[in-house]
């Protein structure tokens, strides 16, 4: 007959899976923290310095637009 | 009192060989804190190029950059544009404002990019030194070339750099506009502790420096504590500018 009186909890492997989202969470967040939204990282690096220097006024929209297009021709 | 920038023996070369363009020649020279210093000498005398090298945004062939105790040319690409987000502030002649966003955003843009928070209490007290209040929500294009200034004037101050550079800034100005932006800049200096070094032709402008460096040929040729236009003029003419 079937019975569920031998039955003392789940063992361990229950937590296998939330640690893995747990850690998959952690991953995620470090990299956020440590690099800064991925929405900046459309084209790597070079972008968002890129868009640092024009928002600071360090270049003007021409130059901005000519370094955006070689940065844009060199990924591709 | 330490400098808050300063170069030693710097040397900037283009080009080369034949046609080599020597455009400093081991420039030695400070720029203390508190202090509001122009640059001055005719079109070609490497000014510009002086200070875009001190502000790291060009690379000496010889000599060294300091900004504060930091040697420039120690720093790698990222840690020098994180350098100049940090420390540095710029104002240029084109004002260089993103038309597409309101005054208030070009000033809180490039904290925002660095993400971080604004310091709220004090680009307030910044915004009301340049006297925008009520032109916040306007685009560049709505906004008097005066007025498009002060916003490049707020936006430059706004992350509390050690530095702020400031090239021809009254290039684009009528005389009239042109002396508020002075305005802002020397009240920058004396009522929010700033230091300001000004690229500039113009003797009136310079009057409102505490000191002037005069460039001749990529050289330092002299120097002027407490200028005032006709002194200002009258050191130009004895060098030949």
């Amino acid at each position: 007959m079937f019975t569920t009186l031998a039955y003392c909890g789940p063992g361990p492997w229950i937590l296998v899976f939330p640690l893995f989202w747990f850690g998959l969470l952690a991953l995620f967040a470090w990299r956020f923290a440590r690099w800064g939204p991925p929405w900046r990282h459309r084209f790597g690096g070079g972008q968002s310095v890129l868009d640092e220097m024009y928002a600071r006024g360090e270049i003007d929209a021409d130059e901005y637009r000519r370094r955006r297009d070689v940065l844009q021709e060199t990924r591709r | 009192m330490s400098a808050a920038a300063q170069a030693l023996g710097a040397t900037k070369v283009y080009g080369s060989g034949d046609t080599a363009v020597l455009a400093l020649d081991e420039v030695d020279v400070a720029f203390e804190r508190g202090r509001f210093t122009a640059v001055m000498g005719p079109s070609g005398s490497g000014k510009s190029t002086l200070m875009h090298c001190v502000a790291g945004l060009d690379s000496l062939t010889a000599g060294r950059v300091l900004i504060g105790d930091v040697d420039l040319s120690t720093l790698s690409d990222r840690d020098l544009t994180r350098l100049r987000r940090d420390r540095i502030g710029f104002v240029f002649q084109a004002f260089n404002l993103i038309p597409t966003l309101t005054a208030q955003e070009n000033i809180v843009l490039p904290d925002r990019l660095a993400g971080r928070r604004a310091d709220a209490a004090w680009v307030d007290q910044v915004v009301a030194a340049v006297g925008l209040g009520d032109r916040l929500r306007h685009r560049p294009s709505e906004l008097s070339g005066g007025q498009q200034q002060r916003v490049a004037v707020a936006r430059a101050l706004a992350g509390r750099p050690d530095i702020v550079f400031a090239d021809e800034p009254t290039g684009n100005l009528d005389s009239r506009t042109g002396a508020e932006i002075l305005g802002f800049l020397r009240r920058a200096v004396d009522d929010l502790g700033q230091t300001v070094v000004m690229v500039t032709h113009e003797p009136t402008a310079a009057a409102y420096a505490d000191e002037v460096v005069f460039l001749a040929d990529g050289r330092i040729v002299d120097g002027l504590a407490a200028p005032t236009a006709t002194t200002v003029l009258d050191r130009m003419s004895s060098l030949g500018a």
